[in-house]
């Protein structure tokens, strides 16, 4: 009963040891890379935040799925949140990961890259998003209007992640591939803490986020009753 | 501490201050609906007080933690 009224408090919590032991896993457990040597321990956190973000994205498109197919009003705050969540860890992935290619490549920036591209595409296509919503009156239409776009961006994931693998003469590593993590035990160990952990903060902030709308939203009504 | 370690601190500060600029706002927004609640609560009180019915018991029963 504890954790179903406090969820956003337990989610914080785990996303918070998860977090520290990953990142301490990170800086003083696994060995360096190879190719990369120290600076490949970026990877630790900027592809779990991307992965998140893929997640916050796809988990808006499927509540917006459930308002188109159900109607029900709840699922459009839900989609909203949800997005929000995702532009917020998408910021963290182009932001880290130019960071990443500063000291790989070079560069803060390589429009050359199909992968990094796609995925600005993706997260602007979702910044666009609240340009739209808040664009029109409040109401079903708004809803649905919102869903059918929150519905469509989720077609870019599949497209973005696979750009990778895709693409020709890149130089954006590729780590998972067909035969599994191409890595060693203890980096994808740590690699998988750091998920859960990012997948976690993902969970808390999002419950945290609906819990704060739906406040909101019930105080709005509360005062329109008033008046 | 070598440009590489510099970088790598970098990136996961980038993180730590992101999700700290978060709990920061939404503290502010916190505050505000505490405000809010506090308004309408007294509100509420000032309608009950002269004898006002609030239109209230039309809507929804506020669902409880329990």
């Amino acid at each position: 009963m504890w954790l179903r009224n406090n969820r956003g408090v337990a989610l914080a919590s785990t996303a918070a040891l998860l977090l520290l032991g990953g990142i301490s896993l990170a800086f003083f457990w696994v060995p360096d890379d190879v190719d990369q040597g120290f600076s490949q321990r970026i990877f630790y956190i900027h592809v779990p935040v991307a992965l998140t973000a893929y997640a916050c994205f796809g988990w808006g498109a499927w509540k917006a799925l459930r308002l188109l197919w159900t109607r029900e009003v709840r699922y459009d705050l839900e989609s909203y949140t949800a997005v929000h969540m995702g532009v917020i860890f998408g910021i963290l992935t182009l932001v880290t990961g130019s960071i990443w290619a500063r000291i790989s490549w070079g560069v803060w920036w390589s429009w050359g890259e199909r992968q990094l591209v796609l995925f600005l595409v993706l997260f602007l296509f979702y910044s666009a998003y609240f340009m739209l919503r808040y664009s029109t009156e409040p109401g079903p239409r708004r809803e649905r209007m919102s869903a059918v776009y929150a519905l469509f961006g989720v077609v870019l994931i599949p497209v973005s992640f696979l750009a990778i693998r895709l693409a020709e003469g890149f130089i954006h590593p590729t780590v998972f591939t067909r035969d599994g993590p191409q890595m060693a035990g203890s980096m994808f160990f740590v690699f998988c803490v750091c998920l859960a952990g990012t997948l976690t903060l993902a969970g808390a902030l999002y419950a945290n986020e609906l819990l704060g709308k739906r406040v909101d939203a019930s105080l709005r009504e509360l005062e329109e009753a008033l008046a | 501490m070598t440009t590489a370690e510099k970088y790598v601190t970098a990136a996961y500060l980038v993180v730590l201050a992101v999700v700290l600029l978060y709990v920061v706002i939404y503290a502010f927004k916190l505050a505000r609906l505490e405000r809010e609640v506090t308004r309408l609560a007294k509100l509420a009180a000032e309608r009950r007080a002269s004898g006002e019915v609030p239109k209230v018991e039309a809507a929804e029963p506020l669902r409880t933690a329990n």
